[in-house]
């Protein structure tokens, strides 16, 4: 009973593991996008194969250690219990590895509280991860090592055994080398690693208070002449008070320069950016402000960014997802569960100082992460026109809430994300 | 059916449940593993691609088409993408100037070995799942040779 249970099970993963290890090929699942037009569904699949592997693998977890204890029981040697011993070691690394993906489920989008909780991880939950990388590290390289031995080991037993003339074990161990040379092509892409330089920065670095990054701000007079050249998609008009047939000018000309430093909370009166934002985005005034406050940004700065990213609020994503800030994954805007909260995230990774923009500080800076440089035959010019369309927008906004003396400080040119 | 299991009690000796189970640890192992916001080496082919943006169409964007597939780990820090990006191969390359491009231009299709740290993709410029923000020093080793 056992024994037929193990090998229906290792048969079920044999046919199983190989396809799904294929299904996740970055080739297969470009194909599979070009074959679709469907990103979000390929995605999708890719959540369901993913979850197929882990079942998948536990069921082959679970055939090994029963096959490996009827076989101790039947051989009741030292060296099977041994066997026995190093299967269920094995596999309880390899559950620890899957509890670290959890079969590709979708994450419960991060809330307020919950980031703040983050911030403040403590040491100790570092430690533990850092633990967990090390025996991870480590196995994968034991890994490596256990399959070299075993391929060149399978071919070893089969030439041996074909040199001594036993031809019915011979074709056994070939066939067993064979596998093990399929088995060794198809999965050494997902096996065979990239060298890595050592870390230069910690593993899981703990946040320090956003207080502790503020930085002195010298004044600098807003020119917020003319109108903006909003987001490039949508289409808001005369939104703001312009005629929709604004003549646009040159960044800088008519908004706040894209080394303009946005670091550092500007006191913002709400009245005075809810008055000057469009209709449809004046419930949203707040949010700037708080979440500037709160992650230690020009509030101004948030609002450009939206204002650029929405179109002037005007974007599909905007109305539809309730996105004000283009948060999006590699398929395009994703939804939000409310705009502000678009906001607050949005601000969280902007303001982080060990995040992703800790090392931007002005406009422009922060637009080669944002929206990095395409090629040179990116027939719109599309993100290396974030920095200045952002710096309009702030440039007009900034007018119309009369910062006429200030808003942030120049910081030296930008150093190409130094 | 009956084949079948004619075929697997015939094949499945102990030595396949062995050769199946570390090839089964192959196919779950994890690819290399990086962190995300760590400054890390990787090798890799230059290359333009070109993506679709929501309202603009296509886009050409640099990107590093990385040896083999890789996994980043979770940031938990991040609020809008917390969680791991599997078997990545190709990533887009970002905190360059846009006068930089003439640069990468002159490493277009070949092989390159760069510095710089990954982070999950946030904004809708962002074109892959993870991006790579170049190093600065990567960006004035490329620009002097």
């Amino acid at each position: 009973m056992t024994k037929t249970f193990a090998r229906w099970c290792l048969a079920l993963s044999l046919v199983l593991v190989p396809v799904l290890a294929l299904a996740q090929s970055s080739d297969i699942q470009a194909a599979a996008k070009e074959a679709t037009q469907s990103p979000e569904a390929v995605a999708k699949a890719l959540t369901f194969v993913e979850m197929l592997r882990g079942f998948a693998t536990i069921v082959l977890l679970i055939g090994v250690v029963a096959a490996a204890i009827l076989y101790a029981y039947q051989q009741k040697g030292y060296a099977a219990w041994v066997f026995v011993g190093a299967v269920v070691l094995f596999g309880g690394f390899w559950v620890v590895a899957m509890v670290e993906q959890p079969f590709g489920g979708d994450a419960q989008p991060a809330q307020l509280s919950e980031i703040q909780a983050i911030a403040h991880l403590p040491h100790q939950a570092s430690a533990a991860l850092a633990i967990q990388e090390c025996l991870m590290r480590g196995l994968n390289l034991l890994l490596n090592v256990l399959f070299a031995i075993f391929v060149v080991l399978g071919y070893i037993l089969a030439l041996g055994a074909a040199v001594v003339g036993e031809f019915a074990e011979s074709i056994r161990q070939w066939f067993f080398g064979l596998i093990f040379s399929f088995g060794c092509n198809l999965f050494a892409p997902f096996f065979f690693v990239i060298p890595v330089a050592p870390s230069e920065t910690p593993q899981i670095a703990d946040i320090p208070p956003l207080e502790s990054s503020l930085t002195p701000i010298a004044l600098l007079p807003y020119n917020y002449r003319g109108f903006n050249n909003g987001g490039d998609y949508g289409n808001f008009g005369d939104l703001m008070g312009g005629n929709g047939s604004t003549v646009y000018q040159q960044p800088g000309a008519n908004g706040v320069g894209t080394n303009q430093n946005v670091r550092g909370f500007v006191p913002t009166d709400v009245n005075a950016l809810r008055a000057a934002l469009p209709p449809q985005s004046q419930y949203l005034a707040q949010a700037f402000i708080d979440a500037g406050q709160r992650y230690n940004l020009d509030p101004v700065f948030l609002a450009g960014i939206s204002g650029f990213e929405t179109g002037g609020w005007t974007s599909s994503a905007f109305y539809n997802k309730n996105n004000a800030m283009g948060i999006s994954d590699a398929y395009g805007p994703t939804y939000q569960s409310s705009a502000q909260d678009s906001i607050y995230k949005m601000a969280a990774i902007l303001g982080n100082p060990n995040g992703a923009y800790a090392n931007q500080n002005t406009i422009g800076q922060i637009g080669s992460v944002y929206a990095p440089s395409g090629a040179e035959n990116d027939p719109y010019n599309t993100n290396s026109e974030w920095a200045s369309g952002v710096s309009r927008w702030m440039g007009t906004l900034g007018g119309k809430i009369g910062r006429g003396n200030g808003g942030g400080s120049v910081a030296p040119p930008a150093g190409s994300g130094s | 059916m009956k084949i079948l299991q004619l075929l697997v009690r015939r094949f499945c000796s102990y030595e396949i449940f062995l050769f199946l189970f570390f090839c089964g640890l192959c196919a779950t192992a994890p690819a290399e593993e990086f962190k995300q916001l760590t400054w890390v080496t990787v090798s890799g082919r230059l290359e333009v691609q070109s993506f679709q943006e929501e309202g603009n169409g296509p886009v050409g964007a640099w990107v590093i088409n990385l040896a083999s597939p890789i996994d980043i780990a979770a940031d938990p820090t991040n609020p809008i993408n917390p969680k791991p990006i599997l078997h990545i191969q190709v990533v887009q390359l970002a905190g360059f100037e846009p006068a930089f491009r003439s640069v990468l231009k002159r490493y277009e299709g070949k092989v390159v070995t760069v510095s710089g740290r990954f982070f999950a993709a946030h904004t809708r410029h962002h074109y892959t799942q993870a991006v790579f923000e170049l190093a600065p020093a990567t960006q004035q080793q490329m620009q002097s040779l």
